[in-house]
């Protein structure tokens, strides 16, 4: 049995709603014990590692990550990018199905999770909605699914066909995994890189009018309201504008979406 | 390059010394110095007057363009630029297509670079040159513009000391392809520092209503003829068929609106004087007869661009020996 006690840390728990100085003590790599500094009663014996000055926090999990594998390791390997995300205190990620080929089969998500790709945390692969990404065939959700999929996405590529959301958004309902969406209609938004505005005007860079995204989050959530008999769950990625957030927001008191995922545009 | 008003002075100030000097004592300034040119985009002014303003102060200049070079084969502009610094240039000029290249490629290689133009987003020394031209037909007294270049008394030609009022009750409209424009960004940035009022003018299609947002002074006027009877100076734009990106133009009715013709100039502005950074397209954004005539001072505009990037360049070279940046 290994036992190490990490001392004088800020425990930030949020899901126990935990923000105070705690000691925390492990046993073979396991949370044993927390309490207030000091008062760890089983800490007999045990490694001690001084935390003072720094956040003890659990796993964090990134839910959107682009591991680029299989396809284009020259940028960054499941490796690579775990080992990296391990680097920052995660735990887990959710790998984006962006890659080449795109990860639209179980035969794909198999390989990202086989040992070989050596993965230094745990890897959750989010497949693709359609085939290609192309928005046009619906994929195998459940055989995805059991493949070891968490969530459904086509990604940069956003489902722009009402018809084919739709029936992924209740396909995806039927074997219980959420739609991730881009919150962004390519078709306004060709060269583009940053939001339409004053500033994007100023530095002479095209703009992406607030509409490309506010479109595609309005009737997301009008298809996710008419198919609440199926459950229908979707997640909104890269909101980066008021009319967006509104939406979001209307539709989380309605109690028909998920919270909205908070991220610039911009960011990746 | 954000120059504050003396620095601005102080350009405008070593562009006329450096004009009026002899060019053989010229050449000493920055002989032997080395200075790339490396331009992604076609150019028959800024390149041309960069090359010779730097040759004027006696450097050695090299000029890289897209094609016949590396680039088509796909050297990357961080790479183009580490080899030209290794070549030994001591600043770069860059005329590229895309947006913050120029701040891009100082950032890579740590030199004083110049830009001649990036993407849609600015023409920093094309505004000083429009600046350096306005004032040479600027009548402090009467705060007017006048076709004739202002007679002075006292003091060089132009003049070299601007403040925050300079310009003040002074108005310059900008026509045309705002959207598109670099040179428009520069100048409506800059000549309201000095006091000036900036009116866009343009069709919607090619000139956002929010382009009124970029800086103080500007504002937004869709009607022409109202816009040249508030006008000193008035700034025509070509309409750039390489940016449109699928944008559609109905160039036939652009002309009914905003061509700069001589019986416009005439009725609304006759005593203006009427810029362009050039190429002109006689016939589509003014006539032939417009460019030619009496208030034209498109050609000193040319003329001037030399003199300016005789001091920016200076400026930049001895940025570097100083260890400063431009």
């Amino acid at each position: 049995m290994t036992a190490l006690v990490i001392r004088g840390g800020q425990l930030i728990d949020p899901a126990a709603g935990v923000d105070a100085p705690k000691d925390i003590l492990l046993k073979d790599g396991k949370v044993a014990e927390i309490a207030a500094p000091g008062k760890l009663k089983l800490a007999n014996g045990a490694e001690v590692l001084d935390a003072k000055g720094l956040v003890l926090a659990p796993g964090l999990i990134d839910m959107h990550v682009h591991l680029r594998e299989p396809g284009q390791g020259y940028k960054e390997t499941i490796a690579s990018g775990t080992a990296a995300a391990a680097a920052g205190g995660f735990t887990s990620v959710a790998a984006m199905p962006n890659t080449v080929p795109v990860n639209d089969s179980p035969e794909t998500t198999r390989w990202m999770l086989a040992p070989e790709r050596g993965a230094a945390i745990r890897v959750f692969p989010i497949a693709a909605a359609t085939r290609g990404s192309k928005g046009e065939a619906i994929n195998d959700f459940a055989a995805l699914k059991s493949a070891g999929a968490v969530a459904i996405s086509d990604d940069g590529r956003p489902i722009l066909k009402e018809g084919v959301m739709r029936e992924a958004l209740a396909a995806a309902a039927r074997v219980g995994l959420c739609v991730i969406q881009h919150a962004e209609d390519t078709r306004l938004t060709q060269g583009a890189s940053m939001n339409l505005g004053p500033m994007s005007f100023k530095l002479g860079l095209r703009g992406m009018p607030a509409e490309s995204e506010s479109s595609i989050v309005e009737r997301d959530i009008r298809m996710v309201t008419e198919l609440r008999e199926v459950r229908a769950h979707l997640h909104v990625a890269h909101t980066s504008t008021a009319a967006a957030l509104a939406a979001v927001r209307q539709a989380r008191r309605s109690g028909c979406a998920s919270p909205a995922r908070l991220r610039p545009t911009t960011s990746c | 390059m954000d120059l504050s008003l003396d620095g601005l002075s102080g350009v405008l100030s070593r562009a006329t010394f450096l004009e009026n000097q002899n060019p053989l004592e010229r050449t000493r300034t920055l002989a032997k110095r080395r200075v790339a040119l490396l331009f992604y985009e076609s150019s028959t002014r800024t390149r041309t007057s960069f090359e010779l303003a730097a040759k004027g102060l006696g450097a050695d200049t090299t000029l890289v363009s897209s094609l016949s070079s590396s680039i088509e084969k796909g050297e990357s502009l961080k790479d183009t630029g580490l080899t030209l610094r290794a070549l030994g240039a001591e600043a770069i000029i860059l005329r590229h297509n895309s947006s913050g290249s120029a701040w891009l490629l100082e950032s890579e290689t740590r030199l004083p670079v110049l830009n001649a133009g990036d993407g849609m987003h600015e023409h920093p020394t094309q505004a000083l040159l429009d600046l350096r031209t306005i004032l040479a037909h600027f009548d402090p007294s009467t705060k007017t513009c006048h076709p004739e270049r202002a007679q002075r008394v006292e003091g060089p030609a132009v003049p070299v000391e601007v403040n925050a009022e300079t310009l003040a009750g002074v108005t310059v409209t900008i026509v045309g392809d705002i959207l598109h424009s670099r040179v428009a960004r520069s100048n409506m940035l800059l000549l309201p520092r000095l006091g000036a009022r900036v009116i866009l003018c343009g069709p919607p299609a090619l000139l956002p209503e929010l382009a009124a947002g970029a800086g103080p002074g500007i504002s937004v006027e869709r009607d022409f003829q109202a816009a040249l009877a508030q006008s000193q100076a008035v700034m025509m734009l070509r309409i750039q068929a390489e940016r449109l990106a699928g944008l559609q133009v109905d160039l036939e009715d652009y002309k009914i609106r905003y061509q700069l013709t001589e019986q416009r100039l005439a009725a609304h502005a006759p005593s203006a004087i009427v810029l362009h950074p050039g190429p002109i397209i006689r016939g589509l954004e003014l006539t032939a007869g417009v460019a030619d005539g009496p208030q034209s001072v498109i050609l000193e505009q040319v003329t001037n661009g030399v003199a300016i990037r005789m001091a920016v360049v200076e400026r930049a070279l001895l940025a570097t020996e100083q260890g400063g940046r431009a």
